[in-house]
Order: structure tokens, then sequence, then C-alpha cells
């Protein structure tokens, strides 16, 4: 390939060419032709969102940590780039070496939300991959994904021949291993998709029949091959403790959308929020001991010549040693200009201090989510946050200075009441009249967002709110604001509707998500490229009823299309969840209170890890 | 405190960085090599560095020029070291010397910029003497306006009053060289880019394959000029 016409013609006519240009410092080039194993590492959106998940960076490191594995990158073309490349004929290329991604014996895609499902199969496309799994043949790479989006992996299993379900870390080195003797020739494609399916965690869809009942239901999902499991458990870590983690993250040359350094100090979240899929499927709670965060934040500050740290989590104040960490972090690099920051915060006084400890300088806004307007909804979801917290908390980030406050709700929440809508207006104004009476000037922003049903949760079987009925609520909120220091921004509720038909769909899904990226829909997430019509076009082509995915209530007693995925939380945990749900009954933190019985600490003979210790096996269990 | 003047190469591998992204890879290099800049006073406290100009996206160079302020005294050949350790392929520091901490910056006379540039065009319709010709039409002009497009609208800007003087330097094969002097800073400067859309309504098909930056010069031209 001459490389001319991208360096000459093509990089310096398209928007952002250092998305694709490489070179950045602390990527890796290894020597092609020594490699027994060529894996490209595929963020299927744009480069700045890419560079800015950890995951992607955490796996890098470890794969090319490995002596004869090469991990490279690349990311879904911004649309200006995808035509210059579809024009002049050139396959999509790897940002390390610039090999072609059909060239690499493998491509991992990370699969964290449902809009970037379309990218997927346009990258696919644009590397002259053929985008259905069933019609690779033995010269086309071997496609993965991993990600949160992959504990429902049906609607894309037309397009992934395996998905890792699950943490990474320890299952990516294991796939490496497996692919070696496909990559080297020595095994067939079919041999190397059984050797993957033999690992745990690894869910091979070609090796599964869908049944399915006449009313649309799925049936059963089971595996068509001797020795392939039934059920696949998902991978986790047991500890955080030296847990692999780069020292020398890639340094973009272009402004990203996480410019920084992401010291990641805690995983999981068990404050059991019942919408929440990350509170579920990553459990247990594993805190890192805050000694190797510091000895991390060391080297990567060294390493990346960053400004600042952010320490993330799902809820980084509730890291027990959170305050003795980020005074440490404060003494040791205050004075030469770095900043600190925390990118999760509960809606409570305590974490607005923490907060306010580490804004001395740049003072941005802050970000609260009580989610929910009056307390009943609130324990119905079990966000345990009640309106003193909140008040408390806006009143202490005024004293200290802030001025801009957003506020974050869902609408659609299940067992929602007009009252409930009302009830956002009415704490926002709350918060509008204590600024007055502080004589404060403040803008509260009330940024609402419909609620989208996830697998995994407790409100996995609720329907979606129609469309017609989420533009009403809407509407009710709108007329109920009359305070002029809030502004209020929401999210499309159509775009929360295809999001709730992707993310509990099953394989038939996969039809209408083929057909949309045929009739041009990609870059999902991007406003400017969401395509409603087309996507509603396409159900209609494949004759898919989205509102049976999206709006339709389940029982408990139908087969769901993820039910083959072990997430490690108990269904019966789930099921008594939503009953409590239903009557507004809260269930406790295990962090600080007894056992809530998820499960899977008995399941994976473990527990959750807090304050550098794991918590003794027997505690009392409820229920 | 100390101030530095010092040269830098912009090669191909990072000849996409926008002024934006150099600042900012500069600045973590010198972190990196646990350089000790300045910082400027007040909320956003900035390091002290700064670029003689921007160079055009895309563009390579062997001239680049900028000063830095230090808040501890470092050897120059032991900053240039560490700086240079810490640069990714393609910026290199290949000069630097010790000026005047007080006063004005160095930076300010430089009032020229020489530019490479290397077309593609059809040599079976454009001979060399097409060039030349082309280049005095262009310059007989007194006026050229050319709309540049920016996120924040569009302007018309005049590109002929910005440029100093054109220097044909070779035409084989379908390749062709020439020199170009242009003003740089005060209002807004040419982009070589533009040049070549403008003579390329003489020369059609004419396109830009590659620009260099050769030389940044004080006012009156290779006279007096810093070593």
């Amino acid at each position: 390939m001459n490389w001319d016409i991208l360096d000459n013609i093509i990089l310096p006519s398209v928007t952002k060419p250092t998305r694709y240009s490489g070179g950045e410092w602390n990527s890796i080039c290894k020597n092609w032709d020594e490699m027994a194993l060529h894996f490209a590492m595929v963020f299927p959106d744009t480069y700045e969102i890419g560079m800015s998940n950890i995951g992607i960076q955490i796996l890098y490191d470890i794969l090319n940590k490995l002596p004869d594995v090469a991990c490279e990158r690349a990311f879904a073309p911004w649309i200006d780039m995808e035509n210059e490349l579809r024009t002049r004929k050139i396959p999509l290329f790897s940002l390390e070496t610039r090999h072609f991604l059909k060239d690499f014996d493998a491509i991992g895609f990370s699969l964290g939300y449902e809009f970037s499902e379309t990218n997927v199969l346009n990258i696919l496309d644009l590397s002259g991959i053929p985008i259905k799994s069933a019609e690779r043949e033995e010269s086309d790479p071997i496609i993965v994904a991993g990600g949160s989006c992959c504990y429902n992996p049906e609607p894309m299993s037309d397009f992934i021949d395996a998905f890792a379900i699950g943490e990474g870390e320890e299952i990516i080195t294991e796939m490496a291993e497996a692919l070696k003797p496909h990559a080297s020739g020595k095994e067939s494609r079919l041999e190397a998709l059984i050797r993957l399916a033999g690992i745990p965690g690894i869910y091979v869809p070609a090796f599964y029949d869908v049944s399915y009942n006449p009313d649309g239901t799925v049936a059963s999902i089971s595996p068509n091959r001797e020795g392939i499991p039934s059920k696949i458990q998902k991978r986790f870590l047991s500890t955080l403790k030296s847990a692999p983690y780069p020292e020398k993250p890639i340094v973009p040359f272009c402004e990203v959308v996480h410019d920084r350094i992401a010291l990641e100090i805690m995983r999981g979240c068990s404050r059991g929020c019942r919408f929440c899929q990350a509170g579920m499927i990553y459990r247990p709670v594993r805190e890192k001991p805050i000694s190797d965060v510091e000895q991390i934040a060391k080297k990567q500050l060294k390493n990346t010549g960053h400004e600042e740290i952010s320490l993330v989590s799902l809820s980084s104040a509730d890291h027990k040693n959170i305050q003795p960490l980020i005074s440490n972090l404060l003494e040791k690099y205050s004075h030469c200009g770095i900043g600190i920051s925390l990118p999760s915060l509960r809606a409570d006084s305590f974490s607005v201090n923490l907060a306010s400890q580490i804004q001395t300088v740049r003072k941005s806004g802050l970000t609260l989510a009580p989610e929910a307007g009056t307390q009943r909804l609130r324990d119905v979801i079990n966000k345990n946050v009640v309106e003193e917290d909140l008040i408390n908390a806006v009143s202490a980030a005024f004293d200290a200075g802030w001025r801009t406050v957003k506020l974050y709700f869902m609408i659609g929440l299940p067992t929602e009441t007009d009252e409930d809508i009302l009830g956002i207006a009415k704490l926002a104004s709350q918060v509008g009249d204590l600024a007055r009476k502080k004589h404060i000037a403040a803008r509260i922003h009330l940024s609402v967002s419909s609620f989208v049903p996830k697998p995994d949760t407790p409100f996995q079987w609720f329907g979606q709110d129609t469309q017609e009925e989420l533009a009403r609520k809407q509407e009710l909120l709108r007329n109920a604001i009359h305070d002029r220091w809030i502004n209020l921004s929401w999210h499309e509720p159509m775009s929360s509707f295809l999001e709730a038909v992707l993310s509990r769909g099953d394989r038939k899904v996969g039809k209408a998500i083929y057909r949309a990226w045929q009739l041009g829909c990609k870059l999902d997430g991007w406003k400017e490229s969401f395509h409603p019509d087309l996507w509603m076009q396409a159900f209609d082509d494949v004759q898919i009823d989205p509102a049976f995915y999206a709006n339709r209530t389940r029982t408990f007693n139908e087969y769901l299309p993820w039910d083959h995925i072990d997430c490690g939380v108990e269904k019966k945990f789930l099921i008594a969840e939503n009953l409590c749900a239903k009557e507004g009954k809260i269930t406790s933190d295990c962090r600080w209170d007894s056992c809530s019985g998820c499960g899977i600490c008995s399941k994976f003979d473990t527990a959750p890890e807090v304050g550098d210790e794991k918590w003794p096996p027997s505690r009392p269990r409820i229920q | 405190m100390q101030r530095i003047l010092f040269h830098f190469e912009k090669g191909d591998p990072v000849r996409f960085l926008s002024h934006l992204d150099l600042m900012r890879t500069f600045e973590r290099a010198l972190r990196r090599a646990e350089i000790p800049i300045a910082l400027s006073e007040g909320f956003n406290p900035r390091p002290k560095l700064v670029f003689a100009s921007a160079l055009a996206l895309g563009a390579t160079s062997d001239a680049e020029v900028a000063t830095i302020e230090l808040s501890e005294f470092q050897d120059i050949s032991k900053f240039m070291n560490s700086l240079n350790s810490q640069l990714p392929n393609g910026l290199k520091v290949f000069q630097a010397q010790e000026i005047p901490a007080q006063g004005r910056s160095p930076l300010g006379n430089l009032k020229i910029a020489e530019y490479r540039l290397e077309c593609e065009w059809d040599s079976s319709t454009y001979q060399f003497d097409d060039l030349k010709s082309a280049i005095q039409k262009f310059m007989a002009l007194d006026d050229y306006e050319m709309i540049r497009k920016s996120p924040k609208g569009v302007r018309k800007i005049n590109i002929r009053t910005k440029i100093l003087d054109i220097e044909p330097v070779s035409a084989e094969d379908n390749r062709v060289i020439f020199l170009l002097h242009v003003g740089i800073g005060g209002s807004g400067s040419v982009k070589p880019a533009e040049l070549v859309t403008a003579l390329s309504t003489q020369l059609h098909g004419m396109r830009l394959i590659h620009m260099h930056r050769t030389q940044l010069l004080p006012a009156e031209p290779a006279v007096g000029q810093e070593n």
C-alpha cells in the first residue's frame, strides 16, 4: 500500500487528522513479522471517546506486555474520513503500524453502549470483512467483543464470533493464547471458536440455538454442540490489589473527552439502585488499596505529563479511604499544579466537602443525581438519598463557592405518577429558593433523561413508558417550572426508546441492526447523525415490532434473552428487589448493613473488599 | 527565572498536530522531563511557553522557534537533552540559548515565514515557464480575496497583501516546487494552501502535496539574523 494519498491528500482535508495518524506518546509499535498474534483493539466510536475509555488502555497494556502479541488500535472514522476511505477504496487500518484490520488475526470490539452497535457493522464493512459471522471465511479475522453490552449479547450475535462476558483482565490473555494456533494456520476457524468456547466466560453464539414461543418470546437458548456450557458465567477479578493497571497509558495529541489520568480506585457499587446495570454487573465491590492508587498515580504522572488525575469508580466518595487518599495526593501534587477530580458524587454534604477540597483552583459545575422527585419514588428505585441530604449538599456547595449546580433526574420510572414529576420541579425550586435565601445568583441545570430498563437489574421486566407518555411527562414538567434560574434539558425520548429495544432485544433484533446500518445508520450516539426515521423503517422492513421489546412488561416466568448469561447476581434477588420496589421498601448497602443476599459472594466464594480487607465471609443474611 | 530561546523541527509523524495540540504536547513533555516551567499568575495558571508563529496544519518545519521561562536555572544542554528524550517522534529541539529574562521577546522580531511548497500538476499540459508566468500574474495583482470558513463563520481575506514574494524552484515530472515568503504576525496570515488554490485558477488541477517551513525571518531578510 502506498500511503501517499492518505498522508498528502486525505489527512490534510479531514477534520482532526490526529485521530488517524497515530504516533502518540506511549503507543506501542511492535515488529509485525515477529508476532505470533496480531490483535486489533477497536473502539466503535470516535477516537476522542475511545481514548477516554479505561478498559481499552488496560487491555492494550496487558496484550502488549505479552512478548509475541501485538495489539494495535482503531476507531470509528468520522463521516468525512469514512467518505474519503470509501471513495478511494482504502480499507480501515490500525493506528500503530497501519496494517489493514482484515490482516489482523483477531479484532476485539469494546461494546459499552448500544448506540455504538451500528458502528461495529460499519467498521467491519469498511475493513472488507463480512459483517455476518456466518459469512466469514478462513482468512478473515476472528471477531470478538467485550464490555457491558455483552451481558445481553443476543442482538449482536449475528456479527460477533465470540463474546467475553465480564471483566477482561484475565480472559484477554487466555483468549490471546487460544487464538495463536489459528493465527499460525495450525487450526481452522471452527477449531479456534471451539477453543475459545472452552474458556470460562466466553460465549460463542454460533454454538447455541434459540427457539421461540408462538407469542414471539424466547423459549430457550441452548447449546447445539457437545461440551459447550449451557450457562456462561461472567469473569471478574477477585481483588484489585496488584491488579494489572497501565503505568504508561497512551497520551493523545488532540483533546479527548477525558483528557487526564484516569485512576480506577474501586470497582463495583452495592448501593443497589434498582435501575442501574453497572451496580449489579460489577459486583462485588472491590476497593483498590490507596497505597496502590498512589503508586500508580506517581508512575502515570511521570510517564504521561498529564496535569490532572481523576479518581474513577461508580461512586468514588464511597471508597473507605477516600479522604486520606485525597489528602495525600493534594499534599504531594497540588504545589506542582496537578489537579484532582472526582467524576461521580453522591448527593450529600460529605461528597460536596470532598469536592470542595480538590476544587480550590478551577470551579466547574457540581453535578448531583437525586434521580427522582419524591421520596416515595426514590424509595422505589432504592436511591437512598433523602431530601435533606440533597438540600444540605447544595447548601454546602453554595457555601463553598459553586454557582452552577446540575441536577440529574429520570422520568418514566416504574410506578411513577404525575405527582413524582411535579416533585422534580418542586425540588428544583427549593434549590432556587435556597440560593435566593443565601443571596447567591445561581444557575440550576435540570438534566432529565428517560428511564431505560436494562438487563440484569431489578427493573429488567418493566416496560418502558411509550414515547407519547414520556413526551406528556416532559410537557408536564416544563409547565411546572417557573423559576428563571432553572434551565431544563432533555434526552430525546426516541433515543431512549431505541436504547430500550437494543438493550433488551433478542437475536431477531440483530436483523433490525443490520437493516438500519444498510439504510445508513451509524454514529447513532451523535445527534447530527442519529436518524430515528431510518431506524423505524428498519424495524418495519424486517417486521420487528420495537414496542414488543421496549414497552412490553415481562412476567417473572418469561425466559429472558440473556438468561443464559450469568452476571453473578441471582435472579431470585432481582425478583425480590423488584417486589420491594413495588412496595416502596428500601434495601441497604451490604458494606454498612447486613448482606442483602444478591448471591454473588456465595456463588464465587468471594466477598466485598473494603478498606484493604476482605469482609468476613459469614455475615448475617436477610431475606 | 531563566528564559530560553529554542529552535525545533516538526517532522512528518507530527505534522497533523494543530497549534493547540503542539502546545499541549510540549507542556506534557516538559512535565515528563521534570523541567521546572514557570507558570503565569492568576486563576488558570499557564506555562510560560510561547511559540513564534503557528504552523499550518499538515506542514512540516525545521525552523520553529519558541521561548520558555523556567522557575529554576537549567543547564542548556541538559535542558535540550531531557526535553528531547520526552518529545514524541517527529519533534526535536536542535538549538537552544539563554536570553535575558527581562525585556521584549525576540520572537516579536520575526516577521516573515519562508515555505517550500511541493505541488502536483499535469506535466503534459504545463511547464516550468507556465509556473513562472502564473506567479508573475498573481504578484501583479493588488488584491486577491478568498473566503475562509471557520466554525465562527465565513469571512473574506485578502491573501495577496500578505504574500511578499514567490520564487519558482523546479518542475520535474508531475511535481513543481516553489518558495513562498509571507508576512506573519499582525492581523492574521495567509495559509500556503490558499495560495495554491489561487494559482490553480491558472494552473488547472495543481494541488498541494507538501508544505515545509524553511525559515522564520526578521523584517529585513537575511540580515542581522540570529545564528
